[in-house]
């Protein structure tokens, strides 16, 4: 019996894998590879991130001591920070109100004893 | 503003930073290549423009402070990073008597230190433009 060269006939789940694998070739996932219009030279906008200013300088209109919210590329804040312009702005960590009424100070210098009545 | 300028108040950024205080000339040059398209029909050259090669030239007045001049090019120029570039000709607000020219530039050559005994150390930079070159704003 002579053996058939043909594909096998497509059925719906290959049709699927199929399609898959075309937008998969087609929409590139790795950055590297994005088209030339989607130019991977210019960085992808960047999250934005509290900065405060600790520069003598003006940044972005911003004077020392200022605290700025800025989507800066990875290199521009690292430049402005290895430069002494910005850094990272970190909160204090807030203290909860249960705990602060745990740590009232006692003031009382009598030992748990009764102070003693004033004779007259 | 109006009628003819005299410099006194311009506004130089570098990535973002204010440097008006520490710089003492500034040259925006809006620079296009030519192509010559000379041929036949006229008596003389005939050219067209080529791409864009604009660029800022600034002299800085050198300070070695942290968070001046030198702190600021340095990593510029050995991180070779892209940084904005904007100058104004005067304080005020952007407006079309007060064009804001500003540019995506890079730092290829930085001389940190050169001058005579007795001379202010200042250091001129040139900043090259890339791709699209400098654009005039004037809002």
């Amino acid at each position: 019996m002579a053996r058939s060269n043909r594909a096998p006939r497509p059925t719906p789940e290959s049709d699927a894998l199929r399609a898959e694998h075309r937008a998969e070739v087609l929409v590139p996932r790795n950055p590297d590879l994005l088209p030339l219009n989607e130019t991977k030279r210019t960085e992808r906008t960047p999250d934005e991130v509290e900065y405060i200013v600790v520069g003598p300088k003006e940044v972005f209109g911003h004077r020392r001591g200022d605290r700025v919210t800025l989507a800066l590329t990875k290199s521009q804040a690292a430049n402005l920070i290895e430069s002494g312009h910005l850094a990272v702005y970190v909160a204090e960590p807030a203290v909860e109100p249960d705990l602060q009424a745990d740590v009232t100070v006692d003031t009382d210098d009598t030992n748990g004893q009764l102070p003693e009545t004033v004779k007259e | 503003m109006a009628g003819k300028l005299v410099l006194r108040d311009c506004v130089i950024t570098v990535n973002g930073i204010d440097f008006s205080d520490h710089i003492s000339s500034v040259e925006v040059s809006l620079k296009k290549a030519s192509i010559d398209t000379t041929n036949f029909s006229g008596g003389g050259k005939e050219q067209k423009a080529g791409l864009k090669d604009d660029e800022f030239t600034l002299s800085f007045q050198q300070d070695f402070d942290p968070a001046e001049v030198d702190a600021t090019l340095y990593p510029l120029y050995n991180n070779e990073t892209e940084f904005t570039v904007a100058v104004k000709p005067t304080a005020g607000a952007v407006s079309a008597s007060n064009p804001l020219y500003s540019g995506t530039c890079i730092l290829l050559e930085y001389q940190p230190l050169a001058g005579k005994v007795g001379d202010l150390s200042d250091t001129k930079v040139k900043l090259p433009s890339q791709r699209a070159g400098i654009t005039r704003a004037i809002a």
